[in-house]
């Protein structure tokens, strides 16, 4: 399924330019946006720092005026929308750091439901319903008895996810939500979010520097470059086009092939094997400065069976330190 | 149960002994051996024992909210400069040095001066907050402003001490110490009508002080209006810590300590069940501070402010290291 199939609008812009009064004087920071967010859709916003990210998110939650232009939440002006209609549009998880480390975790999601509450916070079955939902989609059921502060930050995002899946919102907007955590729960983070996007008919849209993961994971890419329009796309067409690269302005990451560029220090040697003893005895020989060339007389051949290597059939390394090692003392 | 337990002791000591089943008769309206007895209960001990209730609840209840607002540990009623404003307006009226004053002291009229210059004095301090805190937007520029109108307050009053006389800053210096003691009923009635309403509108603002556990943004997503709520409670602060000052002094520590104290005992950071708790713990320590301060047993009554703070820091440093860190159960 791509995500030009899906139909419904839920954001969009329409020649929208953000920015600050700053001293009487119209600062603009990001000019002429006119992009669509469709449901099901899981949008990856990025751009270097200082590009006005925060400010284009902050104007679509109607925290600050548009400098102009104007923004429409299925197909209603924002301006429409009062706070708690708003409320009811947009949920948000931030980077904020919060105050509440005595609530247990359910109490933190159910405080989602808030738009919906009246001043006794009395909640119904709905309420009640979509609260279990939330715990239930994200995946949280074995620690929302926890308090805040047990809570490791993996555990902390999913929490804050749910809290913001209980807000019932056609809309959900992230700021960096996987950062400051380690791989696996970043990748169970953008995981979670995809399948949202996916489960729900949410919009969800993700502010990131994650390039790696939003290549993989995102059905859609907002670039955001200086003194640029956005760019948006699916993240194949960005980087073969190299919109990716003019906006980042990559040095010494290869995007066609998606690592880092290695630099060849003039050593050449050929190598044969096959599967992932040879890619990471490939990418050993090039972090090290040798270049792969089938005419190279230099040769080193990989045993699978036996979990050795040998240099031109005399020389045996057993691991790859030892294989990188032999090499040195060989050709220098 | 606890609170009338104490409220109970409380009436049944004093300098002057009363057999306790003639305070329970006095209580319940029966016959008494000597009617000075049932006018030291009914006009000193009763009206005393009331003032210790509000007092308690109403400063516990403003550190509360003051806590939550900035989000700062260390906030009390008194952050926003309601106490200094008070001192500031009973220093003008003691300190002035005119006889006008000292006549007025004589005749009785002294108490309801002190009252109405307390009262102006915070007054006029809150209404420069106030006026503050629709300009700023976020909370810490208010906490900063607050102190700064504090310290301001605090030079005047050094000034005003450095030109009066030794018996004038005594004076001054009693009320600065605290009393409880000083109300009759109609002045009692006027502190509980005022206390009774600052807790009504804390009361209408359980919910959006929940959603500021997380954030101010985060409040402002889920549809809380974050100026009203701020104005609320800085009104209601004003109002609980504003009137007790002005009639008892400035009180120090059942403010700052007992939200604390509540929150570890009652493991719970919502306000739903925050408030109540932290209103009743504070009853309860402002009765025992009370019943302490009269020395059960001797003729002398201690200042009441010397009490809070000697009884209430080893309490709560006992819990805090009984119940391990205040940072769990206030951030996270």
């Amino acid at each position: 399924m791509t995500a030009t199939q899906h139909k419904h609008i839920n954001l969009q812009t329409d020649q929208l330019t953000v920015g600050y009064f700053n001293a009487k004087e119209l600062t603009p920071v990001l000019e002429n946006i006119s992009i669509k967010a469709y449901a099901g859709e899981l949008i990856c916003f990025m751009g270097p720092n200082g590009v006005g990210k925060s400010t284009l998110l902050r104007t679509i939650c109607n925290l600050q005026k548009p400098l102009s232009g104007s923004i429409s939440i299925e197909g209603i002006d924002i301006n429409q929308l009062d706070a708690q209609a708003m409320a009811q549009a947009i949920s948000l998880v931030l980077t904020d750091s919060i105050n509440a480390g005595n609530l247990t975790a359910y109490e933190l999601v159910a405080l989602g439901r808030y738009p919906y509450l009246g001043w006794n916070l009395k909640v119904n079955d709905t309420d009640q319903n979509k609260i279990d939902h939330a715990i239930a989609q994200a995946g949280i059921e074995s620690y929302v008895r926890k308090k805040i502060y047990e809570l490791s930050d993996g555990q902390l995002q999913k929490v804050m996810i749910a809290r913001a899946l209980a807000q019932d919102t056609p809309l959900l907007i992230l700021d960096e939500p996987t950062a400051h955590l380690d791989l696996n729960n970043r990748v169970a983070i953008v995981n979670l979010l995809k399948k949202l996007a996916r489960d729900e008919n949410k919009t969800i849209i993700m502010a990131t520097h994650e390039l790696d993961l939003a290549l993989q994971s995102a059905d859609k890419l907002w670039l955001a470059g200086y003194n640029k329009p956005i760019i948006e796309g699916i993240p194949e067409d960005l980087v073969l086009n190299g919109s990716i690269d003019e906006v980042f302005q990559l040095k010494g990451y290869d995007l066609k092939t998606g690592t880092l560029k290695k630099e060849s220090m003039g050593r050449k040697v050929n190598l044969s094997g096959s599967g992932h003893t040879y890619l990471w005895t490939k990418n050993a020989l090039e972090r090290n400065g040798y270049e792969i060339d089938t005419l190279a007389l230099t040769h080193i051949t990989i045993d699978d069976e036996t979990n050795y290597w040998k240099i031109n059939k005399d020389v045996t390394a057993h691991t790859l330190e030892d294989l990188i090692k032999q090499l040195n003392q060989t050709i220098l | 149960m606890v609170i009338l337990g104490l409220f109970f002791i409380d009436i049944s000591l004093g300098s002057v002994y009363i057999p306790l089943e003639e305070v329970f008769n006095i209580l319940i309206g029966g016959d008494v051996e000597k009617s000075s007895w049932q006018n030291i209960i009914l006009k000193f001990r009763i009206p005393r024992a009331l003032t210790a209730i509000a007092v308690g609840a109403a400063l516990a209840v403003s550190g509360l909210q003051m806590q939550t607002l900035f989000r700062n540990p260390l906030a009390g009623p008194f952050v926003l400069g309601i106490s200094s404003g008070a001192s500031l307006g009973v220093a003008l009226l003691m300190l002035s040095g005119s006889l006008i004053t000292s006549s007025f002291f004589t005749s009785g009229l002294g108490n309801w001066l002190t009252v109405i210059a307390a009262s102006l004095g915070s007054g006029l301090v809150l209404m420069l907050v106030v006026a503050v805190s629709i300009r700023v937007r976020d909370s810490m520029t208010l906490l900063i402003i607050g102190l700064m109108f504090g310290s301001l307050t605090g030079a005047v009053v050094s000034i005003l001490q450095y030109f009066s006389t030794g018996d004038e800053i005594q004076i001054y210096l009693f009320w600065t110490f605290g009393s409880l003691g000083g109300l009759n009923i109609d002045e009692l009635q006027v502190l509980g009508v005022i206390v009774a309403a600052g807790l009504a509108v804390t009361a209408s603002i359980i919910k959006p002080l929940n959603a500021l556990l997380l954030s101010e943004n985060y409040a402002r997503s889920m549809g809380v209006n974050i100026k009203s709520s701020r104005l609320l409670i800085i009104l209601s602060t004003s109002l609980l810590a504003g009137s007790v000052t002005a009639f008892c002094g400035p009180i120090a520590f059942i403010g700052l300590a007992v939200p604390h104290l509540t929150r570890l005992l009652f493991d719970t950071s919502d306000h739903k069940i925050l408030l109540p708790a932290v209103a009743l713990t504070g009853t309860i320590i402002m009765l025992v501070c009370d019943i302490i301060s009269q020395v059960p047993g001797s003729q002398s009554i201690l200042p009441i402010n010397a009490i809070t703070s000697l009884l209430g820091a080893p309490v709560v440093i006992w819990i805090i290291l009984r119940k391990g860190s205040m940072k769990n159960t206030f951030a996270s």
